[in-house]
């Protein structure tokens, strides 16, 4: 069996190991009221330079599945995480909380999707980049104001200077998320979460802002995961695809695997969900009927049967695993899709 | 049958601090046939839910006017706009906010067919039976409460209550923007069913622009108050004539990774200008690529051809010649 590793970091010195490795991680989740199992056991790998779309609707657990182990989590909810998440070989699950603290500012940056509540709404935005430089590179306040002007102008803001003695709600949307941006790489980080970044956006902000991260992630030569439940953002900016359901990856591969040969009857559903281009004006949209099932209850077998239209009788007795595909690193989680082998699967 | 005619209707907001003003419907035309669904897009902030708004009466329009089933609304007295216009409805974006969280949904529906004076129970229950099943709901969700049904449940449950009404319009702003993709089709079927089956006419305003075009008839470019293109979704988006309508459908995403990694860069730059301090001449001209020194000097006015209408300099001069 060949080593499963996408093209386009082979011509990356060093990128024979990956930036990141999560293997069996879960993530249970305690509010006030309930036990949520919001991941389970998910596995997948993150190379140096390249692009990894998490896939998923509403409470899939794709955003939990990339902050638990970072320690961001809102407040009021209790993680418990499980498993292993190594960064360049140093396990986060295992991490202190001062040590979460440097990795979250030095080694990977975070991008949400509301930059309104992300950023301090009484302080300018200046010293709010500011101290990005000083607290985390010791840079004094001169250098640090130097370094947020030419960050700004990285990230597309006219004008910085004027910029940075605004507050928060003096700019527009898609200047506020470019303003996120630029502190979430002010530190150059090796890996960049952006979690929904442009959801809250106008259509033509963002593709702007697609192409700042794809030009960026070029230039500072980042690893990105982008969080994301837009399928046409996933074929815009994706090497690799996880597609989750229900707290687990039930689909894994290249872009063009996912997108353009889905296996899974979930990952099928989502791309027939979107509106076709060249549809006939007045036709019916296709979707799915039901909705998710409930994680603080979960059932027998696969999270996705009550609403596949390939179930059948193995579906609702075992959890189908993550598989191979003949011949390729294209993994799905189906019994119907993708006949179960007796061997694991290489993640 | 025109069951909708706005003419040059202008809404105005003044900013309390500086005085100033914000023309959020800067003379908007419109028209609806009766049974027909229209789109209505643009970036936040152009206008579109000031115009929604303004036709159930939510905003208080400065001039123009309102012609909904032959009555010209804002000619009337207070008490009788109201009366004229109960059989339009309005779906709002947020169906949690829009229904009462203890009250259940049986009760909640009973109450709107007792204001409308239904005072028999068994004719309400039938009524409700017959709404339910044209919004492709169950009768079990009667007894829940809004927060123990799916998104796209509650929202077909806002969509029966305002068919209580036995509306002609009904105005649907970002009917479907909160629900995940796979959730959608279940709203925007009722919207297409309640077209063909009972005539119901639809502005959908939504940001969405692959789902305005797959469910309307004619769609609507707003751009900073002023409509600066409308016409049949089809030929529109085949073929958008004002450089906004041009940037907008060239952002839609495709699913193909093959295609779309190798799209070509996006044309529009820069964010929308404020309302309340818009470019002189044509509005779009400071983000727009094909501007010039005309664009500052005078609006242009709308070039109506082909059941298609657009407002651009591109076209005035291609008017002048043929």
């Amino acid at each position: 069996m060949t080593v499963q590793r996408h093209p386009a970091t082979s011509t990356v010195p060093g990128a024979r190991d990956p930036l990141l490795s999560v293997k069996g991680l879960s993530v249970l989740l305690f509010t006030e009221t309930a036990t949520v199992r919001a991941v389970t056991d998910v596995a997948y790998t993150v190379h140096r330079g390249e692009t990894l779309a998490i896939v998923g609707e509403s409470g899939s657990g794709k955003t939990v599945m990339n902050l638990a182990p970072l320690g961001l989590m809102p407040g009021g909810v209790r993680a418990v995480v499980s498993g292993s998440v190594r960064l360049s070989g140093e396990d986060l699950t295992q991490a202190s909380e001062d040590r979460l603290m440097q990795v979250r500012g030095r080694k990977v940056g975070v991008v949400f999707q509301d930059p309104l509540s992300a950023l301090n709404p009484n302080r300018r935005v200046g010293p709010q980049i500011e101290e990005v430089f000083r607290l985390r590179l010791g840079l004094d306040a001169a250098a640090s104001h130097a370094r947020a002007i030419e960050f700004l102008r990285m990230v597309g803001i006219p004008e910085p200077e004027r910029r940075l003695r605004m507050f928060p709600h003096e700019m527009s949307g898609g200047m506020r998320q470019r303003v996120m941006i630029a502190i979430a790489i002010a530190a150059e980080p090796e890996l960049l979460i952006a979690d929904e970044p442009t959801t809250a956006l106008d259509v033509t902000i963002q593709s702007q802002l697609l192409e700042l991260l794809m030009r960026l992630q070029k230039q500072l030569g980042m690893a990105m995961v982008l969080v994301t439940h837009d399928v046409g953002v996933v074929a815009r900016v994706a090497d690799r695809v996880a597609v989750m359901y229900a707290g687990e990856i039930v689909e894994l591969g290249t872009a063009e695997e996912i997108l353009k040969r889905p296996r899974h009857p979930y990952t099928r559903a989502l791309l027939a969900a979107v509106p076709e281009p060249d549809a006939p004006v007045g036709s019916r949209f296709t979707g799915l009927s039901g909705s998710p099932p409930d994680l603080s209850n979960p059932a027998v077998g696969c999270a996705f049967a009550p609403r596949c239209p390939l179930v059948q009788g193995e579906c609702t007795r075992a959890t189908p695993m993550l598989t191979q595909a003949e011949g390729s690193g294209h993994l799905a989680a189906c019994w119907v899709s993708t006949p179960q082998v007796a061997e694991r699967p290489t993640r | 049958m025109t069951l909708l005619k706005v003419s040059d209707l202008v809404v105005e907001f003044q900013d309390a601090a500086t005085g100033r003003i914000n023309r959020a419907c800067n003379q908007v035309s419109l028209d609806i046939e009766a049974g027909e669904i229209v789109g209505l897009v643009g970036e936040s902030g152009c206008g579109k839910s000031t115009l929604g708004r303004a036709i159930v009466g939510l905003e208080h329009p400065k001039s123009g006017s309102i012609v909904f089933d032959g009555v010209d609304i804002l000619s009337l007295p207070a008490a009788a706009r109201r009366q004229a216009r109960r059989r339009v409805q309005y779906i709002f974006q947020d169906s949690l906010a829009a229904l009462e969280p203890r009250q259940t949904i049986g009760s909640a529906l009973h109450e709107a067919l007792i204001i409308r004076g239904e005072r028999n129970p068994r004719a309400r229950a039938a009524r409700i039976g017959e709404i339910l099943a044209a919004t492709n709901l169950n009768s079990g969700i009667l007894t829940r409460r809004p927060r123990e049904l799916s998104g796209g449940q509650r929202q077909r449950v806002c969509i029966a209550r305002a068919l209580l009404a036995e509306p002609k319009l009904l105005i649907c702003d970002e009917p479907v923007s909160s629900l995940d993709t796979s959730l959608r089709a279940q709203v925007m079927n009722v919207f297409l069913n309640l077209r063909d089956e009972l005539g119901v006419a639809i502005v959908l305003i939504a940001h969405d622009l692959a789902l305005v075009r797959q469910a309307s008839a004619r769609v609507n470019v707003m751009y900073l108050g002023r409509i600066v293109e409308s016409g049949p979704s089809g030929a529109l988006y085949a073929q958008p004539l004002h450089p906004y309508s041009r940037a907008l459908t060239a952002a839609i995403l495709g699913i193909d990774p093959e295609v779309e990694r190798h799209r070509e860069q996006t044309v529009l730059k820069g964010d929308l200008p404020s309302p309340f301090a818009p470019p002189s001449g044509c509005s779009f001209r400071t983000r727009c690529p094909d501007a010039s020194d005309r664009c500052a000097a005078a609006e242009p006015a709308a070039l109506v051809r082909e059941g298609r209408s657009v407002r651009c300099k591109l076209y005035d001069e291609t008017a002048a010649v043929n």
